[in-house]
C-alpha cells in the first residue's frame, strides 16, 4: 500500500514540475558569458547572495554605469536602451523560485558553508542567454538533489531545517 | 411451507449471506489496513531519514550569527551602498578589483581596498577616527582630522569625492581601439552622506599588519 501511494504521489508532483518547466521568455537576452568574462561577480548583479534568502535579480540601475546612451562601448541592444531612456526596471520573469513550503536561504549557502552559484546554478559563465527554466528539477527530484548534497556535506537533513 | 416459498426463502438466505459476507470482508480489510497503519506508526518515523543535525557543520550553518547588513553606522551603510549602487560591478567585491576595462590603459578598474593608504592614513587609530568624522555626513574639515598629515588627507579625501560625484576619463591602451568603460558621475544620485560613507566603507577594507613589531 505505501509502494502504491507512493508512485501515485510521484506522478503527481512529477506531472506537477512538468507543468511549472515551461520555457519562459525573458525581456532582454541577456548574455551572462560576456559579463562573466570581464570577470564581473555574480554577487555583484544580484546582490542579496550573501547577505539575504533572496539572491535577487538586477535592477536597471546595474546596468546603466556601464551602458550608457552617449557610449558607444560596450554595445547596448535597443530593448536596453529603451528601458534606460525610460528609467524603467526590465521586467525578467523570476525561473528559479522555491516552492512556498520550503525556506531556502542564500546568505546560509553562499556566505556561511561557501558554496558557488555554479554548483546550483549551472554553468553560468558559458550561457549566451538568459535563464528559461530552472537549473534543478523541482518537486521530490529537487528535494533528493537537496538532500544528496546535505548528506554528502554532513549537515543536518532535519525536515524543520528546511519546512518551516 | 410450499415449494416455491422455501426457494424465495432460501434464496434471501443467499441473498443475506453474501451481503453479511461481503459487509465483513470488508471490515475485515479496513481493520487489516488499519491495523498495519498502526503498526507501521510503531515502527517507523521520519527521524530515522534525518541525520547530522549535531554535525560541527550543522552547528555553524544554522547559529545565529549577526547579518551583516543590520549593523548600523557609516560603514554598514557605504557597504550597503557599495553594493546597491553598482559600484561592486565594476570595482569589485570588497573592493578588490579585478574586474576587466577593455582597452583601459591598466586594464582592470581600479582596486578600491587600500583607501587607506591612498588618504595617507597609515595606522588603524587614525582610519578609525577619520571613519568617525565622516559619520557626520558633512564634508570634513582640517581641524576635524586627527593626523599630523590632515591637509594631505583632506586633498585626498576632496580628489575621491570629486572622482565620484563628477565622473573620471578612462585612458586608452591602444588609441585605435575601442573607448573604455569611464568612471560615471553619481552627484545625481548620490548625496555628500552618500559619499563619505562608501569611503568610510573602504577605508575599513584596509587591511593592517597584525604581526608583532
Amino acid at each position: 500500500m505505501g509502494r502504491i501511494t507512493k508512485v501515485i504521489a510521484g506522478w503527481a508532483l512529477g506531472l506537477s514540475a512538468l507543468a511549472s518547466c515551461e520555457d519562459k521568455e525573458q525581456p532582454i537576452a541577456f548574455p551572462h558569458a560576456k559579463h562573466v568574462a570581464l570577470k564581473m561577480e555574480c554577487v555583484s548583479c544580484h546582490t542579496g547572495a550573501r547577505d539575504q534568502t533572496h539572491a535577487g535579480i538586477p535592477w536597471i540601475h546595474s546596468c546603466t554605469p556601464c551602458h550608457r546612451l552617449d557610449r558607444p562601448f560596450p554595445k547596448t541592444p535597443p530593448e536596453l536602451l529603451e528601458y534606460i531612456n525610460a528609467v524603467k526596471e526590465i521586467p525578467w520573469l523570476q525561473v528559479h523560485r522555491a516552492p512556498r513550503h520550503v525556506y531556502f536561504s542564500h546568505r546560509r549557502h553562499v556566505a556561511v558553508a561557501g558554496i558557488d552559484c555554479a554548483e546550483c546554478h549551472g554553468d553560468v559563465q558559458s550561457m549566451d542567454r538568459p535563464f528559461s527554466r530552472p537549473m534543478f528539477p523541482a518537486g521530490q527530484a529537487g528535494m533528493d538533489r537537496c538532500i544528496d548534497c546535505h548528506r554528502k556535506e554532513r549537515v543536518t537533513t532535519d525536515c524543520l531545517a528546511c519546512h518551516r | 411451507m410450499t415449494h416455491s416459498a422455501v426457494r424465495l426463502e432460501r434464496k434471501i438466505d443467499r441473498g443475506a449471506r453474501n451481503l453479511a459476507a461481503v459487509f465483513f470482508a470488508v471490515v475485515g480489510l479496513l481493520l487489516v489496513f488499519y491495523g498495519y497503519l498502526a503498526w507501521r506508526s510503531l515502527h517507523w518515523s521520519p527521524l530515522f531519514f534525518i541525520q547530522n543535525s549535531d554535525s560541527e557543520r550543522s552547528r555553524i550553518a544554522l547559529s545565529d550569527e549577526p547579518v551583516p547588513a543590520l549593523e548600523t553606522g557609516s560603514v554598514a551603510r557605504g557597504r550597503d551602498l557599495y553594493l546597491r549602487v553598482g559600484c561592486s560591478l565594476c570595482h569589485g567585491l570588497e573592493g578588490k578589483g579585478g574586474v576587466v576595462n577593455p582597452n583601459y590603459v591598466n586594464g582592470t578598474f581600479p582596486a578600491l581596498n587600500q583607501m587607506a593608504e591612498r588618504l595617507f592614513l597609515y595606522e588603524r587609530e587614525d582610519v578609525d577616527a577619520t571613519i568617525k568624522v565622516l559619520e557626520s555626513g558633512e564634508v570634513p574639515e582640517v581641524e576635524e582630522i586627527a593626523s599630523p598629515r590632515a591637509p594631505a588627507v583632506i586633498a585626498q579625501y576632496q580628489s575621491v569625492k570629486d572622482v565620484i560625484l563628477n565622473g573620471n576619463p578612462a585612458g586608452k591602451k591602444d588609441p585605435a581601439g575601442v573607448p573604455p568603460i569611464d568612471m560615471p558621475d553619481w552627484k545625481e544620485r548620490l548625496s555628500i552622506r552618500d559619499v563619505n560613507d562608501i569611503i568610510a566603507y573602504l577605508l575599513s577594507l584596509q587591511t593592517w599588519d597584525e604581526s608583532p613589531k
